[in-house]
């Protein structure tokens, strides 16, 4: 039996109630997701890997939604292929254009694309009144997969868009300085969350400045949950939930040797028994040439070269994303 | 799960108890693979002295349960109903030799005091790997996801989160020195693995207030001091601290 793809289903669910027997239907209900793809660091692949895994799904069937996050340097546009579109998000903050009149096809099916501000120079620092408005209406855009390729850095916009992911992605490579900015990033994400938290659990004065310097009171969540427990053993138990559900999916990019292969999980391992809590590995791309022809001839190597390793790991990386959403597998 | 000082040796090996040699083995080198000196994936969140700590107590896990005798003996003291299965109880010398260790870093399963409660902070580990990821060759160590635990860790008997210190003591430097002194610890050693000045920790100890730094950053010595002791951080940093504004603030010592 041939496998619909999503937009058939819709189509045929609203006119005839009895394909809702059709076993498309009855998987779980796909509730729009929000992928966010971070890692602190430039130049490590985050747009490569969002292009990459924006094919991937919309190649299953699903709607997907490429917006390019990165206000200050945004390319997402070139990997894939695309001249340089004229409405952005700039558009949005600046004229108040809608999200959905900057949405431009790119030429995959099921993917469409949102481009990033470009040259105006405040176009990298959003007003809080507009980023709240941008994070919103991104949020209630009607797409299968929300796809968010992130700038580097710690600024708080970047972790903002970071949070409102279902997945957030973090890219590492396997090099000390990416290693550094990528521990950097998710501590920062994690603090940020913690913020908007911290009235709830009177905690405001003990995250300022958590998990940074030697001599502080909190060096890790455990810290934390301890000093809340002290005050208030259910409120240590909600807290301790909430620091459970941030769990970050970890993508390694440019793996080039054996011992490559083990970075990813030395970082799960690590951040579980220092820090006390889960990532997700999602697997590592291996560094190939085809992938880095592909960024030349600015295509996604998912599309130039499908046969090639990096294609072969995104695809794989795609479906784990799938998995954890418990979409069934692709036929 | 729990900071790993407070882990007994099965916890900190991430291994389920009644786990077989084999299992403590392949637990053990994959872990110092990825706390080995110089491994690309603590870089920045783990420092040198906190990972060569980490890799003494996996040492001492390692050697502990590796031997038929002392595991038995750690497993009565953990308050295991059963002893190990047989297949886990093997020669008294470990096969592969693990060096003998000075002083037990890990904390010994003494019963006692009353803090522990038996609520586990983080849960139990849950395996992080979601895509089947092509195996590493055998020889590159990689953490495996570690089988629940037949045993949940939660019907250990409460071990103590903190040395069992009266409520009415006050922590005053003396103090501070004959608990460092009886856990066997140089200054030198405190001075490396917590990162606080050597002068800093003489001055704690001598209770040399004036020499001391403005209680904002001597706070986070104590604190640090403390956890390093296995004492309550809160307790002792608002102790000494208290210890110290009444004898340097005037208008408290003219009275």
């Amino acid at each position: 039996m041939r496998r619909w793809t999503k937009a058939e289903a819709v189509k045929t669910a609203s006119p005839s109630p009895h394909s809702l027997v059709t076993p498309v239907l009855v998987k779980p209900a796909r509730a729009r997701r929000i992928l966010a793809v971070g890692g602190g660091k430039g130049g490590i692949g985050k747009s490569l890997v969002s292009a990459n895994l924006g094919v991937a799904l919309a190649k299953a069937g699903h709607r997907v939604l490429l917006v390019d996050a990165d206000l200050g340097g945004a390319n997402l546009h070139t990997c894939l292929g695309l001249a340089q579109p004229s409405p952005t998000l700039s558009d949005f903050t600046t004229r108040r254009v809608r999200l959905e009149e900057l949405v431009v096809p790119t030429g995959v099916e099921n993917l469409s694309l949102i481009s990033g501000a470009l040259d105006t120079l405040d176009a990298a620092n959003p007003k809080p009144q507009n980023k709240a408005k941008l994070l919103s209406s991104l949020q209630a855009l009607d797409v299968d997969y929300l796809l968010l390729d992130l700038g580097a850095g710690t600024a708080t916009h970047v972790l903002d868009f970071f949070l409102i992911a279902q997945h957030g992605l973090l890219v590492l490579l396997p090099e000390p300085t990416s290693v550094e900015n990528a521990y950097r990033f998710v501590k920062a994400a994690l603090l940020r969350k913690l913020q908007t938290l911290a009235d709830d659990y009177g905690i405001s004065q003990l995250v300022d400045g958590a998990f940074n310097s030697r001599d502080g009171m909190v060096r890790s969540p455990f810290d934390l949950i301890e000093i809340v427990r002290k005050r208030d053993m259910a409120a240590a138990n909600r807290l301790e939930m909430e620091l459970k559900s941030f769990r970050v999916k970890l993508v390694v990019n440019q793996a080039r040797t054996v011992a490559d292969q083990t970075v990813g999980p030395a970082v799960v391992s690590a951040w579980r028994r220092f820090f006390g809590l889960e990532m997700d590995y999602l697997g590592a791309i291996p560094y190939d040439d085809e992938a880095w022809q592909s960024v030349r001839k600015r295509r996604p190597v998912l599309l130039e070269r499908p046969e090639a390793q990096s294609s072969v790991q995104l695809e794989k990386i795609a479906q784990a994303i799938l998995n954890l959403d418990h979409v069934p597998p692709a036929q | 799960m729990k900071p790993y000082q407070q882990q007994n040796h099965y916890e900190i090996l991430e291994v389920p108890p009644g786990a077989s040699e084999e299992q403590i083995r392949t637990a053990y080198q994959s872990a110092m693979t990825v706390f080995g000196e110089d491994a690309l994936g603590i870089y920045s969140l783990v420092e040198g002295a906190q990972a060569e700590d980490f890799r003494l107590r996996l040492k001492s896990a390692c050697t502990v349960l590796l031997d038929g005798g002392q595991r038995e003996a750690y497993d009565r003291a953990l308050g295991f109903p059963t002893p190990p299965p047989a297949a886990a109880v093997s020669s008294p010398v470990p096969a592969e030799p693990v060096d003998a260790l000075p002083a037990p870093v890990a904390e010994a399963p003494s019963g006692g005091k009353s803090s522990g409660d038996g609520f586990s902070p983080f849960g139990s580990a849950t395996p992080a790997v979601v895509a089947p990821q092509a195996p590493p060759p055998a020889a590159v160590a990689v953490p495996e996801p570690v089988p629940p635990a037949p045993t949940p860790a939660r019907s250990l008997p409460p071990r103590p989160r903190f040395l069992d210190i009266a409520p009415e003591v006050e922590f005053n430097g003396e103090l501070l020195r004959r608990i460092r002194e009886e856990s066997g610890r140089t200054l030198v050693q405190v001075a490396d693995t917590t990162r606080i000045t050597r002068s800093h920790l003489e001055n704690v100890e001598a209770d040399r207030y004036s020499a001391l730094p403005a209680p904002v950053y001597l706070r986070g010595i104590l604190v640090n001091l403390a956890r390093e002791l296995g004492l309550d951080p809160m307790r002792v940093s608002k102790s000494y601290l208290a210890l110290a504004k009444a004898t340097t603030d005037p208008k408290l010592t003219d009275a």
